[in-house]
């Protein structure tokens, strides 16, 4: 079995943050028997905008805390965010929300 | 006197928008159909007509084939047909594209030029209609460039591109996402037509029709300057349901998984897998996906069980086949470790 695996989500199916943080938590759970979210971005898959989520392979999945996801404007208002969350934060990704390519932070609780 | 002056300074820029007209008339060509297009058997790609013939005979006979392998087959060769359509049409329409853009060109550095003074020049924007940008109170010329405007939509050219350009994307990524679908499912006649309406998009008549308010940037949006990968399945979106049943079923799996290493757990795991598969059966699709993987209720190796499960989950996970996998995180759950 690979060690990484790449979801390419639809652009016009994630209509909200709370249903991309949804499908990455399903997906951790789901895909290389258990999994880590190592990144989000957004792509162009044969002509259609698709946001690209990279899965890290993890042997230990007792205990891990689920995903959380949140929108940010700019790098202020991510210091802000990342400053004020008691979650760990693991990365800023980008994602297609609605179709609009949006500034995303991602936490692990 | 100063009459004379007056009519010898309009004679001359009638004379030149005359010229103009006549040349910008040239460039409303009509685009001919690609030949692949076009329905009768003689009509054929100019590229190579004689492997083109052979594809299509060879298309039609393993189409309707009852093996699979033959289908796919057919697959991979409607794929080669509609990759020859469109690159075809694409040297189409980017030599159309070249050629009025010169013209074009050229036609607003004239008009441009004999306006020498005016307190605005008329400049195109993207996204702006030509009744928007033709401003008031620039004497003759302003008026007679109205009414050429009005009549050839000289102005509203870049709009017009901007919408083709847009247009054939959509249509493309729609084409390109149809490229893993069975011949049952999009056969080459429905691709054919999908790669005619391909071609009218990046026609003038197609995009004045589908024009709406939408600005320039719609083009720009359509291409946006994002890393291109090439042949990866989308998936969907999860839902709540989706991802309590991941998130429940995940410690059944994993403790399923240690004891199949546990020489005194092993054969409990193995019934219960066994058990899951027997479930599982019951829905068509995914006692096909379970055949394919050459795993049934009656299979003896739990390893071999559990393995063919988790491959399952996540290709069907790739394909946005959540309903298969929440089914099967469910029967996980039913069956308990």
């Amino acid at each position: 079995m690979p060690d990484q695996k790449t979801q390419f989500y639809q652009s016009g199916d994630m209509n909200s943050v709370q249903t991309l943080e949804d499908t990455c938590n399903t997906d951790e759970f789901n895909i290389l028997d258990g999994s880590r979210l190592q990144s989000l971005d957004t792509v162009n898959v044969d002509g259609k905008k698709a946001t690209e989520a990279v899965y890290q392979a993890d042997d230990d999945h007792t205990g891990l805390g689920m995903l959380i996801i949140e929108e940010y404007t700019d790098n202020d208002d991510a210091d802000e965010k990342i400053d004020a969350s008691n979650n760990s934060f693991l990365f800023k990704g980008k994602a297609y929300i609605k179709t609009v390519s949006t500034n995303v932070l991602v936490f692990r609780q | 006197m100063q009459l004379l002056v007056n009519l010898k300074k309009y004679f001359v820029v009638w004379f030149l928008i005359i010229c103009a007209v006549f040349v910008n008339a040239n460039t409303i060509n009509a685009q001919k159909l690609t030949p692949l297009l076009k329905t009768s058997e003689n009509d054929l790609s100019a590229f190579n007509v004689e492997q083109l013939k052979t594809l299509i005979k060879d298309y039609n006979t393993k189409s309707v084939s009852p093996d699979e392998a033959t289908r796919e087959e057919a697959r991979l060769i409607r794929n080669r047909l509609i990759a020859t359509g469109i690159d075809q049409i694409d040297a189409n329409f980017n030599n159309f594209q070249r050629k009025d853009r010169k013209k074009r060109e050229w036609l607003q550095f004239l008009l441009d030029f004999l306006e020498i003074g005016a307190s605005t020049a008329i400049s195109i924007t993207n996204g702006e209609r030509a009744k928007s940008l033709i401003s008031e109170g620039l004497g003759a010329l302003q008026g007679s460039r109205t009414s050429l405007n009005k009549n050839f939509k000289l102005l509203e050219r870049q709009i017009i591109i901007n919408k083709m350009v847009a247009d054939r994307a959509k249509i493309l990524a729609l084409i390109l996402g149809k490229l893993n679908e069975d011949v049952s499912q999009y056969p080459w006649e429905s691709a054919r037509s999908d790669l005619r309406n391909y071609f009218n998009a990046g026609t003038i008549d197609s995009a004045l029709s589908n024009l709406s308010t939408s600005t320039g940037k719609e083009a720009f949006d359509a291409e946006e300057n994002v890393r291109f990968i090439k042949g990866q399945p989308l998936t969907t979106a999860a839902t709540s349901t989706d991802r309590d049943l991941a998130k429940n079923s995940r410690p059944i799996k994993d403790a399923l998984k240690k004891n199949l290493g546990d020489e005194s757990k092993k054969a409990d795991a193995l019934a219960k897998l066994q058990k899951i598969v027997k479930i599982l059966e019951e829905d068509t699709d995914i006692r096909k996906l379970l055949q394919d993987k050459d795993v049934t209720s009656s299979t003896d190796n739990g390893i071999k069980i559990y393995e063919a499960l988790r491959d399952i989950i996540d290709d069907q996970s790739s394909r946005g086949k959540r309903n298969i996998v929440g089914k099967i995180n469910k029967a996980f759950i039913d069956v308990g470790n």
